[in-house]
C-alpha cells in the first residue's frame, strides 16, 4: 500500500508548480466560482457528501487547478449522476437512493477543467418541490399515498447512472424509463418511451454494451419474481425483449455479460410482504444462499440457475467466458446488504454506523453446475474494468486512515488478476473517493486514465482527479477543485 | 398484491373488466327519462389523439370494487374536448372509471408488467393511491335533473 496521501501530494505538487500559470488559473476562476458558491447556502444543508445540490443547477464554471494538467489525449466530458436532494421542509429523505438525480458535467481539456450541473427535471422532482416535502414514494421513502402516482415514471428519480446513446444522455433509474438529457446544456427532454407498448417498463442502471454498440439491459418488477430483458440497437431502438421468471423476488442492481451469456446475480435479499417502501420489505435470508440466473443471449429460453454461498452485491466488475464454458465475473460482495432500510436513511443524516464491507470477489460458474464465490480481503466498490474484460479491476477502496464519514471509500485500487498484483493510492482521511472511470489512452496499447471525483471534507469542496491507470500509486496526474461541495454521486459516463 | 415500487397503481385487472362491461351495456344507455330522473353530462378532456373514451358507471361501492358497472358509454375522440351523456338514472351516488382507448382496440392496454399505457380517469378527479382510488374518493352525487362532471385523462 502506498504511503503517500493525496493531501501531502497536493502540497508537493502545488509547491512545484506555484508559478504564474497556476496563480493565473486560480484568479481566473474567482469570478464565476464566487457566483457558483453564492448559489448554495454558506452552510451545507446536510453532512458533506449528502448536502443538497444547487436547486437551480449551476452554470459552467472553471475549476481551480490544484496541480498537474490534463494529459495529452484526454479531452472530453465526465458526466456523473447521483442523488442530489436530501432535505425538504426540515425532513430528511428516507433513503440515499431516492434523491433527485443531479447531473454533473466535468469538461476536461488541455486548458483545464470546467463544471456545470443540473437536476433532471422529473415529475417526481416537480411534485416534491411543489409539496415542499418528499411525497413521492421510492426505494426507501414511504411518500404520501395520495401523491397521485399513475405509473413508475411518476416516481422516477433518474438518479443512478448515465448512458450515452448517439448524441443524447440517458439518465437511468431502476424502476422506470430513461430520462433523456441534452449533453451540452443538461436540459431534460423527458422520459424515453423505448416502444409504445413498453412505456414505463423498468430499464435499470447498469446496461451492458457489446463491442458493436448493442445495448443489453434488464428491469425488475420490484417485489415480484419477474424481470424484463432488453436488447437495443446502438442507436436505442428495441431489437429484442423477453419476460424472465426469477427463482426469487430478489433485489438486483447490476449484472454481468460474457460473449454468449447474461448473468443475473440473485442475492438472498428478498422482498416479502407488501408495505411500502420497497426496501423495508426486503429480508436478508443468508440461509438461502445466492443464486445466479444465466441466460443464453441467442436463445432467451435457454436458462440455467446456479447456487452460490450467501453474499450481497450491488456491483459487478468484468466478466469472461472460457472456450470450455466456464464463466467468471468479478463483484463487490459483502456478508450482508450494505445500504438497507436503516443504513440508507442514516447515511443521508450523517449518522455513524457500522456497515457490512464489500470486498473484491470473483464468482465462477462451471458447465458441470459447480459454482464458487472467492473473496479477496480488499474493500472495493464502484468497480471498473479496462474495456469490459476480466484482467483488471479498478475500484474505490478504504485506505489506511478511514474518513470521517459513513461513506467509507477514500482510496483507489487497481487489481491485476493475472499478475496477482495490487496497487493502491490512499487519499487520506479528508477525501471521500467516488467512482473513477477507466478511459483508454489511444496512444498506448494497454493502459489509460482513471477519471473521477471526490469530496474534500477539509476544504468542503468537490474535486476532480486524473490518475494514470498504470501508475496509480503515484497519485493523480492532475487535480482540480470545484467552488462548492456537491453531494456524492453514483455512476458516470465518459464522452470523448 | 402489487409492489408500490413498480407502481401498478391502478389495478389494471379491475380496469380491464370494465372494458367488456362498457361494451355490453352501452347499447342499453337511453334510459329513464321520467320526471325525477338524474342525467349526467360528461366533459372529456384528452390529448385529442383519436380513438375513443370508454366509460363505466357504478352505482355502489360493491359493484365499483368488483368492476360491475350498471351503465357504459363510449365517445369518439376527435378533439381534445369531447362530451358524453348518460340519462335516466336514479338520483344518488355513482362512480365513474374511464380510459382513453387511443388505438381503438377496445381495451385498456398495459405494459408487460401490467401498468396501464393508455390514459385513464376517475370521477371526482380522484387519483390512484397505490391502487385505484376507493369509493369514498370517486363517488359523486347525482341530483334529479341535469348534472355535470369533467373527466381529465392523464397517463
Amino acid at each position: 500500500m502506498s504511503k503517500s496521501s493525496l493531501q501531502a501530494f497536493t502540497r508537493r505538487r502545488a509547491l512545484q508548480t506555484a508559478g504564474a500559470a497556476a496563480l493565473g488559473g486560480v484568479i481566473a476562476g474567482v469570478g464565476p466560482a464566487a457566483r457558483a458558491a453564492s448559489q448554495i447556502a454558506k452552510q451545507p444543508s446536510g453532512p458533506l457528501g449528502f448536502n443538497n445540490g444547487p436547486a437551480a443547477g449551476m452554470d459552467e464554471v472553471p475549476l481551480k487547478r490544484l496541480y498537474g494538467k490534463a494529459p495529452a489525449g484526454l479531452n472530453g466530458v465526465l458526466y456523473r449522476n447521483g442523488p442530489g436532494h436530501f432535505t425538504r421542509g426540515g425532513t430528511a429523505l428516507g433513503h440515499w437512493f431516492d434523491g433527485d438525480g443531479l447531473i454533473r458535467a466535468f469538461r476536461i481539456n488541455e486548458d483545464g477543467a470546467r463544471l456545470s450541473a443540473r437536476f433532471v427535471d422529473t415529475p417526481k422532482r416537480r411534485r416534491d418541490e411543489r409539496a415542499g416535502a418528499f411525497v413521492t414514494t421510492g426505494f426507501g421513502t414511504a411518500g404520501d399515498p395520495d401523491a397521485g402516482l399513475r405509473h413508475a415514471d411518476d416516481a422516477n428519480a433518474a438518479n443512478t447512472s448515465l448512458l450515452m446513446v448517439q448524441d443524447r444522455l440517458w439518465a437511468l433509474w431502476e424502476a422506470g424509463s430513461p430520462f433523456v438529457v441534452d449533453p451540452d446544456n443538461l436540459e431534460t427532454e423527458g422520459a424515453k418511451t423505448l416502444r409504445a407498448d413498453l412505456a414505463h417498463m423498468p430499464f435499470s442502471a447498469h446496461p451492458k454494451i457489446e463491442p458493436d454498440g448493442r445495448i443489453w439491459n434488464f428491469g425488475l418488477s420490484f417485489g415480484e419474481t419477474r424481470a424484463f430483458l432488453w436488447r437495443l440497437s446502438p442507436n436505442g431502438a428495441v431489437e429484442a425483449t423477453a419476460l424472465l421468471n426469477l427463482p426469487r423476488a430478489a433485489y438486483v442492481h447490476d449484472w454481468a455479460m460474457t460473449r454468449t451469456k447474461l448473468i443475473l446475480p440473485l442475492a438472498p435479499w428478498i422482498a416479502e410482504g407488501d408495505l411500502p417502501p420497497y426496501v423495508a420489505r426486503l429480508r436478508w435470508r443468508p440461509e438461502k444462499g445466492m443464486k445466479a440466473l444465466v441466460i443464453d443471449k441467442d436463445d432467451f429460453g435457454n436458462r440455467r440457475i446456479y447456487d452460490l454461498p450467501a453474499g450481497f452485491l450491488f456491483h459487478t466488475g468484468g466478466a469472461s467466458e472460457d472456450p470450455d464454458g466456464v464463466i467468471r465475473f468479478d463483484a463487490c460482495v459483502a456478508d450482508a446488504p450494505t445500504l438497507d432500510a436503516v443504513d440508507g436513511a442514516r447515511i443521508v443524516r450523517g449518522e455513524s454506523m457500522v456497515r457490512p464491507e464489500p470486498v473484491a470477489a470473483t464468482i465462477t460458474l462451471r458447465p458441470n453446475g459447480d459454482a464458487s464465490l472467492v473473496k479477496t480481503p480488499f474493500t472495493a466498490e464502484f468497480p471498473q474494468t479496462a474495456g469490459g474484460g476480466r484482467d483488471r479491476l479498478f475500484a474505490a477502496t478504504q485506505g489506511a486512515s478511514a474518513p470521517q464519514s459513513s461513506y467509507r471509500f477514500n482510496a483507489l485500487m487497481a487489481i491485476d488478476w493475472r499478475r496477482d498484483d495490487r496497487a493502491v493510492f490512499d487519499c487520506g482521511s479528508d477525501i471521500l473517493i467516488e467512482e473513477h472511470l477507466f478511459v483508454s489512452d489511444p496512444a498506448r496499447r494497454i493502459g489509460g486514465w482513471l477519471v473521477g471525483t471526490g469530496v474534500n471534507l477539509k476544504e468542503a469542496a468537490t474535486e476532480l482527479y486524473v490518475f494514470d491507470s498504470e501508475q496509480l500509486e503515484d497519485g493523480p496526474l492532475a487535480a482540480w477543485r470545484a467552488p462548492l461541495p456537491l453531494p456524492l454521486g453514483f455512476h458516470g459516463v465518459w464522452r470523448a | 398484491m402489487g409492489s408500490e415500487f413498480s407502481l401498478k397503481t391502478v389495478g389494471v385487472a379491475a380496469l380491464f373488466t370494465m372494458t367488456a362491461c362498457a361494451a355490453a351495456v352501452s347499447s342499453a344507455a337511453g334510459g329513464d327519462k321520467t320526471a325525477g330522473a338524474a342525467h349526467l353530462a360528461l366533459t372529456l378532456k384528452t390529448d385529442g389523439s383519436g380513438g375513443a373514451v370508454m366509460i363505466a358507471l357504478f352505482a355502489d361501492a360493491e359493484s365499483y370494487a368488483s368492476g360491475t358497472p350498471i351503465r357504459g358509454a363510449q365517445a369518439p375522440v376527435a378533439s381534445a374536448l369531447e362530451t358524453a351523456r348518460i340519462e335516466g338514472l336514479a338520483p344518488g351516488y355513482y362512480a365513474i372509471r374511464a380510459f382513453h382507448d387511443r388505438n381503438g382496440d377496445g381495451e385498456l392496454n398495459a405494459n408487460p408488467f401490467g401498468a396501464p399505457i393508455e390514459p385513464f380517469a376517475f370521477s371526482n378527479d380522484a387519483k390512484p393511491s397505490f391502487g385505484p382510488p376507493d369509493w369514498e374518493a370517486v363517488r359523486i352525487q347525482l341530483a334529479p335533473g341535469d348534472n355535470v362532471e369533467t373527466l381529465t385523462f392523464e397517463g
